[in-house]
């Protein structure tokens, strides 16, 4: 009972201050009037009454502030009373709040912006699967010997009858589809899978269902989809009565049957997906075609299984290694890789599959590293406000020392600064949530460059804001622990006695100042010379050779209109349409080839090993094209002759390689009129079937002069006329600009609902400009960090001049007064500032050179030395510090020495 | 004024509070006139005092408090006792009775 009665006293204490300090005024009042009657009911005379009932109270405003304390809340209203105090003294120095706000901010911000990224693709959660720890994927290694390949899906049909250490055994793969009509430009990310998909999962869906058995024959599968829940609230509002809509994809209407539930992400990668459809819906869902569901080459299937009860991973993986060794021995020649080896099934928990685990290391380390740099920021930042506290601490040891001596304790004045510090860090903490939610919008919605709206799944989350949350108390009491306690220990006499700082017992602390500022030179130094050489590549990027000339040429990728057509058809109607295209007058040449070359992500789409004098046969990449190929991207052809019309079927088989090619194939001394074998042909997640070719060389290409990185990379063309065709990517080239050949391509090759493909049609030089998308994307990084440290390094050499000249006035006066020339004065101070920058830039360079060298092949050309990136830092830097110092210096020179002396 | 007044014990005045309270609910002064009619005015007792010892003994849970109006008709905050309240004045009467009979033995022996 006790308690339930003191806990309201409290609330209500804390609730009804002010009430309640009427209630004790009135209550006093009422005391003293009894006691004044009781007195006049003595005959004491009026006045004699009430000046008696006061001595017998005893202290009126003694008493109530006793009574107010026991109310047990004072703990609370100090800080209250301290809030309001830090936040009326912080107001009266606004540009301390906005720097060191601004400072915090941007640390705090790009410390949780990485930590946002790197959770929603490395560390994501297992999200609202149901018993993870029973969720296996299983892969079959790849074609270069890689563990964790795709399946092809008779393999994944074989498993997943025979598996008795999985309950269930489901295939997935990512999709792309058209929303609306075929032209709507409106993208789809989907994952196709089998029925089984969502139990394996252990997924139930929000709304509706997933799907049924009948309606998910791969092969012969429905027209249904189940949302996802991002999905559902953009396209549908979030409409609860969404199930049985219609959604049209590829042209074709599908019901939404289910909405899966918040956080159900896509297997690969973590993508946030728009939804799921089933594997093999007839008329040909993306690549899933009763075709490629047949064939045990095309391998484009990841698999994901639920242990049966009691199974464990080790169990699985025995099983899937004895089927494994059944299959080989059925098909050997589809469970062999492209060395021969024989392919193998590797099985990894859920847990261990979020990230494809052959790529999850380096990620992991880019993470870290970029987290690291992240932090080193909000480090250099924290440094930062911590001198600024300090200086202003120092500046402040008058006004503490007259708080001390009014009878503020201590506590009492390390309270009051620690609570400036929280103030300023929870500000910091606000800005940077609101910086880090802007910038993960922003690389959520990142541009891939293949025209599919993928979505990174990395959003600002509780956990996001209690790191960034952390970060801003750990900074505040980083920042603001060194500084209060000097304050508070500042103490009476040193300070009122004002001689305190002209001495020189603060050695020690400008030691330690000096430190941080050149450790911020040093950052800035890095960054800024960083980002001049990010600069300086992208510029040399327009004009890096990359080994053919896109200009004016504009290209897009065709799908055969249908499969199983006899090479010579396919070749047929491909080159009808290149026909149809070269009629118009606006396009001057018209070429095809298999692959887009000096594309980042399809110039190795095909691939064939050829065999070797010396060794075991080798991979290289290679692309088939039609005669005026080489001409149009004006390949230089150094030796014989280009692919002409003469290269068709029946002919000799021909080819033209580059000269790394020749180097690393062909004994020495070989060139036009050798010959080499290819033993296997491969395009993207296929083995074309195809015997053992004789080719004969045509011709050689110079490679590209690439500085910096050596020679090219060996690489051979064939004719297209003599190719079993695949695809096609149309080139065609024209005076008037790729504007004005696109709408002629896409008058003549009209989208079709259904194949998505991932080059539309566009320029070739944007698509190779893909190449160094990187390069600008460590540009901006790279530019807003030394922006950033730059405005660090700024503050922090003002910071340290300001306080030298503040803490050497005395002695400058003195100077001046025994006739030392003003200019003289000024020129120490400024060298002081110039020896900290001066050893922060060496300590900077010293880093970013090395780590410039080992970037080398990254920088296109352009120097580590880079006379223009570094010199051009350099000045920045320098003169940055220069007029960091030249502000309080300015103070110096206008400043009678009198004044300071009098001042005394 | 009475030579033989002493301060009052910190603690005792708990004790003398609790009891006035024990017999009826009373506002501040009554409380006051009620101790210094007992002690037959020894103990000097700073009127102002008894505040800061009333909101104590509020926040422990031993008395409460309420606005009411006198017989004259004046409002005036009365405090009552609580059940805890009332267990705390038997422990401190035990309390007190333990500590004066040591003290009286103590003070007999030595003489």
């Amino acid at each position: 009972m006790g308690w339930v009665t003191a806990f309201r006293e409290r609330v209500r204490a804390v609730l009804g201050r002010a009430r309640m300090d009427e209630d004790l005024d009135e209550e006093i009042r009422f005391h003293l009037e009894m006691e004044v009657e009781k007195n006049l009911r003595a005959g004491v005379p009026a006045a004699e009454a009430r000046r008696r009932a006061m001595i017998a109270f005893g202290g009126v405003d003694r008493f109530k502030e006793q009574t107010r304390e026991e109310r047990g809340i004072t703990a609370l209203e100090e800080i209250r009373r301290d809030l309001r105090f830090s936040a009326r003294s912080l107001l009266k120095a606004p540009g301390l709040v906005v720097v060191t706000v601004l400072s915090l901010g941007l640390g705090i911000g790009a410390s949780a912006t990485v930590f946002s990224l790197a959770k929603g693709m490395l560390l994501g959660d297992a999200g609202p699967l149901g018993d993870p720890e029973r969720i296996v994927a299983v892969y079959t290694s790849e074609n270069e010997g890689g563990l964790y390949g795709e399946t092809s899906f008779p393999d994944y049909a074989d498993l997943a009858s025979a598996t008795t250490t999985m309950e269930a055994l489901a295939a997935h793969r990512l999709g792309v589809l058209t929303v609306g009509n075929a032209d709507s430009g409106d993208r789809a990310v989907v994952e196709l899978v089998t029925g089984g998909y969502f139990d394996v999962l252990g997924v139930t869906p929000l709304l509706g269902r997933a799907f049924l058995p009948e309606e998910s024959v791969p092969g012969r599968s429905d027209r249904v989809v189940v949302l996802s829940h991002r999905a559902w609230q953009e396209r549908f509002g979030g409409d609860p009565g969404v199930l049985g809509e219609i959604m049209k994809l590829d042209g074709e209407a599908y019901t939404v049957v289910g909405v899966a539930p918040k956080g159900l992400v896509s297997r690969y990668m973590r993508f946030d997906i728009d939804g799921w459809v089933p594997l093999g819906v007839p008329g040909g869902i993306y690549r899933v075609s009763p075709r490629a569901l047949g064939d045990r080459r095309s391998r484009q299937f990841f698999m994901l299984g639920r242990l049966a009860p009691g199974r464990t991973v080790q169990e699985a993986q025995a099983e899937m290694g004895v089927l494994a060794d059944r299959l080989r021995d059925e098909h050997p020649a589809e469970w062999a890789d492209s060395r021969g080896a024989t392919l193998g099934i590797t099985v990894v928990p859920e847990a261990e599959s979020r990230v494809p685990p052959d790529v999850r290391t380096p990620l992991l380390g880019a993470a870290g590293l970029m987290l690291g740099a992240a932090l080193i920021i909000l480090l250099l930042a924290c440094t930062n406000v911590a001198s600024l506290l300090l200086a202003r601490t120092h500046g402040r040891s008058q006004e503490m020392a007259v708080r001390a001596s009014l009878g503020a304790g201590k506590g009492r004045l390390f309270r009051m600064l620690l609570t400036e510090s929280v103030l300023l860090s929870l500000l910091g903490g606000v800005l940077g949530l609101v910086l880090a939610d802007r910038a993960t919008a922003y690389f959520r919605a990142i541009p891939f460059p293949m025209n599919v709206p993928l979505r990174i799944d990395a959003s600002l989350d509780a956990s996001a804001v209690l790191f960034a949350l952390t970060l801003a108390l750990g900074s505040s009491l980083l920042v603001g622990l060194g500084p209060s306690l000097r304050g508070s220990k500042a103490g009476l006499s040193p300070a009122l006695k004002r001689d305190g700082d002209a001495g020189f017992g603060g050695a020690k602390r400008v030691t330690v100042r000096s430190v941080l500022v050149v450790a911020q030179v040093a950052a800035a130094t890095f960054f800024v010379i960083g980002a001049g050489l990010a600069m300086r590549s992208v510029q040399a990027s327009a004009h890096y050779d990359v080994g053919l000339n896109p200009k004016d040429v504009a290209i897009f990728w065709e799908e055969p209109p249908e499969e199983d057509l006899a090479p010579a058809d396919l070749r047929a109607h491909f080159l009808e349409l290149a026909g149809r295209i070269g009629a118009h007058p606006e396009v001057e040449s018209v070429a095809l080839a298999r692959v887009a070359e000096a594309h980042v992500l399809m110039e190795d789409f095909a691939t064939a090993r050829v065999e070797r004098a010396d060794s075991d046969p080798l991979r290289a990449s290679f692309n088939a094209v039609t005669p005026g190929y080489f001409e149009m991207l004006e390949i230089p052809v150094a030796r014989g002759r280009a692919i002409d019309f003469g290269d068709v079927d029946g002919a000799p088989r021909v080819a033209l390689v580059n000269e790394a090619f020749l180097e690393r194939f062909l004994p020495g001394g070989a060139g036009v009129g050798d010959r080499f074998r290819v033993v296997q042909w491969s395009d993207v997640d296929r083995v074309q079937e195809q015997d053992a070719v004789t080719l004969e060389i045509v011709g050689v290409v110079a490679d590209p002069e690439r500085p910096g990185t050596g020679r090219g990379r060996p690489f051979f063309w064939v004719s297209y006329l003599q190719d079993d065709p695949v695809r096609a990517i149309v080139l065609a080239k024209g005076r008037g600009g790729v504007d004005v050949l696109l709408p002629i391509l896409r008058q003549e090759a009209p989208p079709q609902a259904g194949d998505f493909t991932p080059l539309e049609p566009g320029s070739y030089a944007d698509y190779v400009a893909y190449r160094f998308l990187g390069h600008k994307i460590i540009l901006s990084i790279l530019t807003f960090s030394g922006i950033f440290a730059l405005v660090l390094a700024f503050i922090g050499v003002f910071g340290i001049v300001s306080f030298a000249v503040s803490r050497r006035f005395r002695e400058m006066a003195i100077r001046q007064a025994m006739g030392a020339r003003r200019e003289d004065v000024v020129v120490d101070v400024l060298r002081q500032s110039l020896r900290g920058t001066g050893i922060g830039v060496l300590v900077g360079l010293g880093l970013a050179l090395p780590l410039a060298y080992a970037a080398r092949s990254a920088l296109l050309g352009v120097a580590p030395l880079d006379p223009v990136a570094v010199g051009g830092g350099l000045l920045v830097l320098v003169g940055a510090s220069l007029a960091a110092g030249a502000v309080p210096a300015r103070r110096l020179l206008r400043t009678e020495p009198m004044d300071i002396l009098r001042e005394e | 004024m009475s030579k033989a007044r002493s301060d009052l014990l910190q603690g005792t005045l708990d004790l003398l509070v609790l009891k006035v309270l024990s017999l009826e609910p009373m506002h501040g002064w009554g409380i006051s006139e009620r101790i210094q009619q007992w002690s037959g005015d020894v103990f000097l007792l700073n009127q102002g005092s008894l505040y800061p010892a009333l909101q104590r003994m509020k926040r422990r849970g031993w008395i409460t408090s309420e606005w009411r109006v006198t017989e004259n008709n004046r409002r005036a905050r009365y405090y009552a006792l609580t059940p805890a309240g009332e267990r705390q004045l038997g422990e401190e009467r035990q309390a007190w009775t333990r500590s004066s009979t040591a003290v009286e033995r103590l003070l007999q022996t030595a003489v």
